[in-house]
């Protein structure tokens, strides 16, 4: 008895639920429109609104209940793989300039740190030849000595304690390498 | 003025091919994509590629609007774009090819 009670029943609901969602689904793909042209459209609302009225004339187009919503899921696909791939690609973009703006970062302060580490040496150097008395401040000046080490770092085999005494801030003092010729 | 395809791809021979059929006609977006045999996004891409590089021009439907039916857009390839479309579709398509279970002895073509 109620083997046959089910067998009754459950195609007489099945037929009624296959019957609902072949109904809904032109509603369900005319929901499904505008937001698959706005992802399309990139956040551009007017091609949003052209694409939208667009695609609903297509879907009202396509024969049958069940294909147009298909289609509008097909829409709703390639429009989400389109807005995922602009989104990586301006993730990508954006992470590619922070790490040449971290790179250039790195590079300045290393600069920065020779140029300091010559600076100590350069005072070194002057207190021994003065005999341990302060040097006069304007023979060791870190707005001098930043564009010297650059310079003498791009020069190969110079001393950088003697191009740093040549004191005159404006003027770029001649190179001497090590062996004392200038 | 119009610009050379950067990409050519076999669904952009058949939208070109869709047009270069319907000679004078418009065609909308459904009459497109039934024709290719193409999904709706990927015939979409390709119009916009065709618009913008001006072999295509699209207008409304200028119809009257009936209450709760959308308008159709139409779209059309310019008179400008026409020869460059034949000689694209000359130089790339090739004759159609049947394929067939039949074992090809002695070559394949007969």
């Amino acid at each position: 008895m109620n083997q046959i009670w089910l067998i009754v029943v459950i195609p007489v609901v099945l037929s009624l639920l296959v019957n609902e969602f072949c109904d809904l689904s032109p509603w369900l793909a005319k929901k499904l429109i505008p937001r698959a042209a706005r992802l399309w459209s990139l956040g551009d609302l007017d091609t949003a609104e052209i694409l939208a009225e667009e695609w609903a004339a297509v879907i009202d187009d396509v024969p049958g209940k069940l294909t147009k919503l298909g289609q509008a899921v097909r829409f709703m696909g390639g429009a989400t793989w389109r807005y995922q791939r602009w989104q990586l690609t301006t993730k990508y973009t954006q992470l590619l300039v922070g790490l040449s703006n971290f790179l250039s970062r790195v590079i300045s302060w290393n600069e920065k740190k020779s140029a300091f580490f010559l600076n100590d040496l350069a005072e070194m150097r002057a207190r021994s030849k003065n005999q341990g008395a302060v040097p006069a401040p304007d023979t060791v000046k870190a707005k001098v000595i930043i564009p010297l080490a650059v310079q003498v770092k791009g020069q190969g085999n110079v001393s950088a304690e003697a191009a740093l005494f040549h004191g005159d801030p404006g003027q770029i003092p001649p190179i001497v390498s090590s062996n004392g010729d200038s | 003025m119009t610009r050379q395809p950067e990409r050519i791809t076999a669904p952009f021979l058949d939208v070109v091919q869709a047009f270069l059929d319907a000679g004078d006609d418009e065609l909308h977006g459904w009459a497109i994509i039934s024709t290719t045999g193409r999904a709706g996004p990927t015939v979409y891409k390709i119009l916009e590629r065709l618009t913008d590089m001006g072999w295509v021009t699209a207008r409304w439907d200028d119809r009257p609007a009936e209450p709760n039916k959308p308008r159709r857009r139409y779209y059309r390839l310019t008179g400008e774009a026409v020869p460059s479309a034949r000689a694209l579709i000359a130089e790339r398509r090739t004759p159609q090819t049947r394929a067939t279970l039949r074992p090809a002895f002695g070559g394949g073509l007969a």
